[in-house]
This record gives structure tokens, sequence and C-alpha cells, in this order.
């Protein structure tokens, strides 16, 4: 056959096209406006002079958020991996009573979001202040993001490999440590980074448990200084940190090679009988489950029955809630007309610009939203006045913070599209549009669905980036709930919060369905 | 739809007519100066190994590649300047690319303006001529068998009534067992339609059985256009001899007509030069029969090396001597074809006779 021809990439040069590549630069400009974050951040820091920024920088209020930082990541990640590894294992590989209910309640986390799971326990104990508390807390809320990955991986995992280790003449313990946990280990370390770019990036959670890290100190910055540059400065630590956790994430990328070998469908395996340990694996599981999910739900159920503050204004609710609804489902749209030439053009070209782009929109949603938002509104004001304070820049960030959630659900869908239906079509006399229209877009419509679901649902949640940008008058559900809460309005802040569970379920549900991180970086 | 290649081209030349094309991808040259004429309501197949540029021919005429030179052109009109879509070419690939998200019936109806799409009678009757029923205009691509899906891929392509079908290994991917009855279907409903038809295939049996014409391509370049039969009776070299079939080269001198070789005197086909040459002996021209049986001196004789039983007959590797050949020259090994219930055992000697003529080729 001399399908090897044809599909080598100088074959797809040289494939017909229009002599304009307007998908790539589509697909390129939105690159650029993606890394308009971190242009801003090495531009604003290069331009602070150095005796400035050693000033700035080498302080000991800095070396106390480093620590605070580094030593939260650290500990959290790592609790993170040990618990949500733990809970996959019991949950999927033994045979422990009620195994499809966990499996749903593992996931349940993420329609928490962790600033009111943070808000929550401190509501109920002041104790949770300082570094332990947020380890709990963070651990309880982000602890999914290991669990998820590693159970999909767990499910697809064929036996064959701890029958083959067995016959080799391993005990079940070495089978598992040798031939097993090796197979995990991508999947456990991907979570864990996720863990740490959302924990460089918390900013509600940590503010209410009083725990100072570089995100909530360049809030304060902003709010004392506006965009200064020691609120910049902070910032490029920040950033510096992010991409540590980014290149770690490549080089893993690069080294998970752990695809099944050989031909053959992988067989399922029977789950393992627990025997005497299942009141154990019980008692851990029902503990996990009453620390992240419990504790949450039921301290917002306690204050909006009987908090002091609590209160149930209608007008304020819905207004919050029909704007929250609008900026997620604009949002949706936005990133979807964002993502289509990007995805497009790293599914059908091949080359080295288009890895550059294609990763760059992720490098751009890896920065914390409070460094997005400083970058916008200090461009916005210096460059372009008439777009701050508007709509369009909010808009702007949450499209920068979430365009992955789309890409990712659309490069998957694009890939099923394999550019022989396009050969196809064209042969039966259809032209270009009209391919796109009747056979690219309905083999895409569901992908975009799940993607625009997945922005819909993080818009919804998100706090920090809104804050800084929402126009004055803009309430969302976020940010009324934030106002309140910090005013320590706790039954008043009620309402807001469950209102945002209630909209982040089906996220939460979609998640367990897929299974894959890759849904929410 | 049928005989659409005859109408157009009044007083020019019809069917299909690829000439002086030449690609390639990057610096490497896939296609060197093509020529190749498909003569209308004709099946033509494109015989060639991996990699010989044959799948990038088909997509040039179809219109997904451009070549760096030459031109194609449909019933004496160029085709280049358009776009697929305007080419009025069938394409039916390796895999048939079915619409997933379409039923048969739409899959069918695809390239059909929007009017005929909505009466099922057309789409019905395209099934009906691939071999498929009716009840299958409902089913999901998915749902279907390779050899029916390949089906559809053909009725889809025809709808539209192109000039030329251009078929790409449309039956590389399926199972030995539905290989045969999809092509049988694939060719019968092509011949109905009377369509014109380019076939790409790596199969030399596929393609001796089905073409009227073969094309054999190598390294870019096409070596020889000839109908099957005398494409395997008289191929332009040995490396299209063994190509297209096992064949036995054995060093020969010729004169006057016959050619002196290991296997005796042969009779040669055509007028060969006299002098020395490589002649070509297709196995199922030897006949073995037992050594003991006595026959007329001279007659080579052969041990049996090895047998392969594949059934219906078997091949025989013979290690020839003579009779009187006593001084122990190194005699080449032949391979032979015999019925498979007629293979002899291996270490008899049996007595090797040539039936019919033999042909000299070129470049061994």
């Amino acid at each position: 056959m001399s399908a090897g021809l044809t599909t080598a990439p100088a074959a797809a040069a040289a494939r017909v096209r229009p002599r304009v590549p307007f998908g790539s630069v589509a697909a390129v400009a939105v690159a650029a406006l993606t890394l308009v974050p971190l242009g801003f951040v090495l531009v604003a820091s290069a331009g602070a002079g150095p005796a400035e920024a050693g000033a700035l920088l080498f302080r000991a209020r800095v070396g106390e958020l480093l620590l605070n930082t580094v030593g939260l990541v650290l500990a959290t990640t790592t609790a993170c991996a040990v618990v949500g590894t733990a809970a996959a294992w019991v949950v999927v590989r033994t045979a422990v009573p009620g195994r499809p209910v966990w499996l749903a309640l593992l996931a349940a986390p993420l329609a928490v979001p962790a600033f009111v799971n943070s808000y929550a326990w401190v509501s109920l104990t002041p104790a949770v202040e300082g570094f332990a508390g947020a380890v709990l807390i963070t651990t309880l809320s982000y602890y999914p993001f290991v669990a998820l990955p590693v159970a999909a991986v767990l499910r697809g995992l064929d036996p064959v490999h701890e029958e083959s280790a067995r016959a080799l003449g391993l005990g079940p313990v070495a089978a598992v440590r040798r031939a097993v946990l090796p197979l995990l280990r991508p999947a456990v370390l991907g979570g864990a980074l996720l863990v740490g770019l959302h924990l460089l990036a918390e900013f509600g959670a940590l503010q209410m448990l009083r725990f100072p890290t570089f995100t909530t100190a360049i809030y304060d910055a902003y709010e004392a200084t506006f965009a200064g540059p020691a609120a910049t400065l902070l910032a490029a630590v920040l950033v510096l940190l992010c991409l540590v956790l980014l290149v770690g994430e490549l080089r893993l990328a690069g080294r998970a090679r752990l695809a099944r070998v050989g031909s053959g469908a992988a067989r399922l395996r029977p789950p393992r009988p627990l025997g005497r340990a299942t009141p154990l694996a019980l008692a851990g599981l029902a503990a996990l489950v009453v620390l992240a999910l419990g504790v949450p739900l039921g301290v917002l159920g306690r204050w909006l029955v009987e908090g002091s503050s609590t209160a149930f204004p209608l007008v304020e609710l819905g207004a919050a809630t029909l704007t929250t609804l609008g900026l997620a489902a604009g949002c949706a749209v936005l990133t979807t007309l964002l993502a289509l030439p990007v995805a497009w053009v790293a599914v059908r070209r091949r080359g080295r610009l288009i890895r550059i782009v294609e990763r760059s929109s992720f490098i751009g949603s890896s920065l914390p939203g409070i460094v997005v938002a400083l970058a916008l509104v200090t461009v916005a004001v210096r460059g372009l006045p008439v777009i701050y304070q508007t709509t369009a820049l909010l808009l702007v960030a949450y499209a920068i913070l979430f365009l992955p959630r789309t890409m990712v659900a659309l490069r998957a869908a694009l890939a099923q599209v394999p550019p022989e239906l396009d050969d196809a079509a064209r042969s039966l006399g259809v032209r270009p549009a009209g391919v796109l229209a009747r056979v690219t877009l309905p083999l895409v419509a569901r992908g975009l669905g799940a993607g625009s679901a997945l922005v819909f649902l993080a818009v919804v949640t998100e706090l920090t980036a809104t804050l800084l940008l929402a126009p004055i008058g803009t309430d969302t559900l976020a940010t009324e709930f934030w106002g309140h809460a910090d005013a320590v309005a706790y039954g008043a802040a009620a309402p807001y919060a469950a209102l945002m569970v209630l909209l982040s379920a089906p996220a939460a549900y979609l998640l367990t369905r897929r299974g894959i991180p890759e849904a929410v970086s | 739809m049928s005989g659409s290649g005859v109408v157009g081209g009044v007083g020019g030349p019809t069917g299909l007519s690829v000439a002086a094309v030449s690609a390639s991808f990057g610096a490497v040259r896939v296609l060197h100066d093509v020529h190749l004429e498909v003569p209308p309501g004709s099946l033509t197949a494109v015989l060639g190994p991996s990699g010989c540029g044959k799948t990038t021919l088909l997509r040039i005429i179809a219109g997904f590649l451009r070549p760096d030179t030459g031109s194609v052109a449909l019933d004496g009109h160029p085709v280049l300047g358009l776009p697929p879509e305007r080419r009025r070419i069938g394409y039916v690939s390796q895999e048939g690319s079915l619409f997933p998200h379409l039923s048969v019936a739409d899959n069918v109806g695809f390239g059909l303006p929007r009017r005929l799409r909505r009466t099922r009678r057309r789409v019905g009757e395209l099934l009906e001529l691939v071999g498929l029923g009716p009840d299958l205009a409902d089913r999901a691509p998915h749902q279907l068998s390779g050899g029916q899906q390949q089906r559809v891929a053909l009725a889809r392509a025809l709808a539209p009534e192109p000039r030329v079908v251009l078929l790409d290994e449309p039956f590389a991917a399926l199972d030995a067992s539905l290989r045969e009855t999809t092509r049988h279907g694939v060719v019968s409903a092509l011949a109905t339609a009377g369509t014109t038809a380019l076939l790409v295939t790596h199969d030399q049996a596929e393609a001796l059985s089905v073409a009227g014409q073969v094309a054999v391509m190598r390294e870019g370049r096409v070596v020889q256009v000839a109908p099957p039969a005398e494409l395997y009776r008289r191929p332009a070299d040995a490396a299209v001899a063994g190509f297209v079939g096992d064949a036995v080269l054995l060093p020969a001198t010729v004169r006057a007509g016959r050619a002196e070789s290991a296997l005796g005197p042969l009779p040669v086909a055509g007028r060969p030069e006299d002098g020395p040459a490589t002649v070509l002996v297709r196995p199922e021209q030897l006949v073995l029969r037992p050594a003991t049986d006595g026959g007329a001196t001279g007659e080579p004789i052969a041990r049996v090396v090895a047998t392969t039983f594949y059934g219906h007959d078997a091949t025989v590797r013979l290690r020839l001597h003579h009779e009187a050949d006593s001084n122990g020259h190194a005699l080449p090994t032949v391979l032979a074809r015999t019925p498979g219930h007629a293979a002899p055992a291996v270490g008899s000697d049996v007595r090797v006779e040539v039936d019919g003529n033999v042909t000299t080729v070129d470049g061994h």
C-alpha cells in the first residue's frame, strides 16, 4: 500500500489548500492573545529597575510568602497524591460495597468551589486558620484531580501485567509495586501537577483562612497600590513557580509512553475481595466524603436555615444568577470561537510553529487568574482605556483562563474526523463550506457541547479574575458570596454559595463520566 | 449513468488521460513522467508495491494533490485547474470513509442534489446496484461489515454519476473471505453502471483477475501497461515478471527461436534475437513425472528439495541435474507448481518437462 506515503508529513504539506491559510493565521492570533499575561509580567518586571526590584523582592515578607506557597504546594500535592490514589484504588479495584456510589462521590467535591469549602470550615471553627488548615481544606477540595485520572487508568489497566509479574515469581504486593504502580505514575504525577497549579492560583480559600501566599499578597498589593511594581514583581515570582510546574508537566508528558503493547482488547479483572478489611475501607471512604462533602454542604445547609444574617433577597439573587449565567454563556461562545482555529490547526497540520501555538494556549491558562487579571487591567488602562471596566475585558480574561477546556474537547472530537471524510465529500461535489457544514460540524458537535459545558461551569465559580475585572455594578454569584463572606456575614453568603454548588454539580458529573483531568486543565 | 464517459468530448480522446505527470513531496520525487490512458467504460488497475506512488497518482487525478508538471484530462478536457468537487470524479478509499453521523441512505445520497436526496428511489437503486438490500438503508455505518461498508462507499461514489471512479485499495482492509465476494460485487456493479474506473492495488492476483488493463508502477514510474494475460506472459522485465507472479528465470542461449537452458531446448515466443538471454518460465509450465517413467534422452532430471502444500495446488522446489552430467556442476534450483494431490515426495527424483512457450526478459 502506498498509504505510507500519503500519511507522511511531507504528503500533508502537499495537500491542496487555500492560498491564504486562514486557520493558521487565526490560530497564531489566538496564541498571541493567550500570551499577553506572560508577556506583560516579563516586560513589567524588566521595567522595574534592578534597585527597586531588589528592594521589593528581597524582604522578609517575600521570604514568608515563598515559604508558605512552596510549603503548601508540597504538602497538599503529596496529600492529594496519597489520598486520591488510595481512594481510587479502593473504589475501582476492590469489592468494597456500593462502588458506583463511591465513584460518584469521589468526584463530588469538585462541585464545591474551594472558597466555599473554606468558608464552611472557617465558620465551623477558627482552628482551621493557618498552614495545617490550609493543607486540610485544599486537599479535600483538590484530591479528585488525582483520584479521577488514577481511577480511569485503573479501570483500563489490563490485569495481564500483574498476572505476568506473578507468573515470574513475584508475590502479590511486589507484583503491584513493580508491575502496576509504575503504570499509575503518569496519572498520579499529572494529577498532582494540576493540583499544584490550582494551589498557586488559589485565592479565595486561602484568604478566608488567613494563610498568605503569593496570590493573596498580589491581591492585597493590588487593593493598596493598584497595578504597581509591588504587585507586578510578586506576580513575576508566582509565574516563575508556575513555569517550574509546567516544565515538570511537559517532561512528564514526553516520557509517558505506557500504552498497551500488543494486539487484542484488554481484559477486565474481577474486583479484589476485601474480606476483613471491608469495614476499614468503608470507614476510610466515609471519612473522606464526610470531610470533603458533608462538612461544606452541612454547614451551608445550617447557615441557610438559621444564620442571623441569613436572608433571601430574591431580586439580588436573581440578578446575580442571571449575570453569572450570561457571562458563562458568553464565555462558552467566545472560547469555542477561539478554540476552533487552534484545535483545527493542531489536528490537521504539523510542524514546530503549530506545536508552539498549541502549547502557548495551555501556558496562558496555567497562569493564576490573579496574574491574568492584573495583566489585562494594566494593558487596558495603559493601552486601550475604552475596554477597561467592560464586560468584554472580563470575557477575554475568562477565555484566556478556560480556553484549554474547550480546546481539549474540540481536539479530541476533530481527531475523530479523518481528512479522508473531507476528500470523500469533495469528490461527491461538495464545496469546502459545505464540507464544514455537512460533515465537520455535525461530527464535532458533541465535543463542542462538552467543552462548552465545562467552560460554562468554570465561569460560574470563578472568583479572582472577576473581583479584579468585573465592571462596577456587575455582580456574579461568586463576587456577591465573597462580599458577604469577607464581611463575616456567613448567613447572607449562604444562598449564593448554594446556587453555585447547584450550578456546578453537572460539571462534577461530567468529570466522573469522562474521568480524565484534561477536562480541567 | 451508463456511458457518460463516451458522451463528452466529441471527436477528441475519451476516457481518462494522464500525461507527463511528475510530483514530489519536498525534495523526494514520487512520480516521474507518468503516462496512462484509461479507455471509457473499462476498469484499469494500477499495480505496484508500497510506496511506488500509485496512491499519489490517484489523489492527483481526484484533485486532492497538485502535480509539479503534467496534465490530466477527462474526455479531452483538462481537469487540473478544477477543485475536486467540480471534477465529477468518484473516489472510494481503503476504509470506505463513510460519514459516521449519517445513515447508509444519507451517505449514498450525500452527493445528490437536495431534491433527489429526499426521494428514496435513487438510493434504493444504487444499493441494489452494489448488491445490498433496502433493509440496510437506515443502518448506521458502524453496524455494517467491512465489505458492506465498501459497497456503500461505491454506491455513494456512483450516485452523482461521475465520469470516472477511483478506487484506492478498496479491498485491502477486508478479511480474505470477504475480499473475494466484495471484489466481485464491486466489479460487477461497475460493469453494470458502465463507469470508467481506475483501481489501485498492490495485490497482483486482484489486478490480474478484475482489470481489462493493468499498469505496473515501480518507484514512481509506469513500467508497463498491458492486458492481464499479456502482462503475465510477456512482462517488460525480470522485476515485473517476478512481481506479477512466481517466475523461474534461467540463463539461456537463443538460437533460431529455441533457447538452450538447464531445462533443455525450449521454444521461445515471438521472434527473439539469437545470443545469450534470460528466459522466463512460469512454475505451472513445469510438468513433473516420476524419473522411473523413462522419457526422451536429454530431458532434465531434478531432485525434489522441498514442497509446500496449499490444498488445491503445491509448489515444489527442485534441484536440476542431468542424467548425463556427472561432473557435478552446480545447477540451478527451480520452482514448479503441481496440483495438490500430485505433489512428489521430498528427496525423490522427477523428470521435468516444459509445457508451452517461454519468453525472454531483460534485466535479470
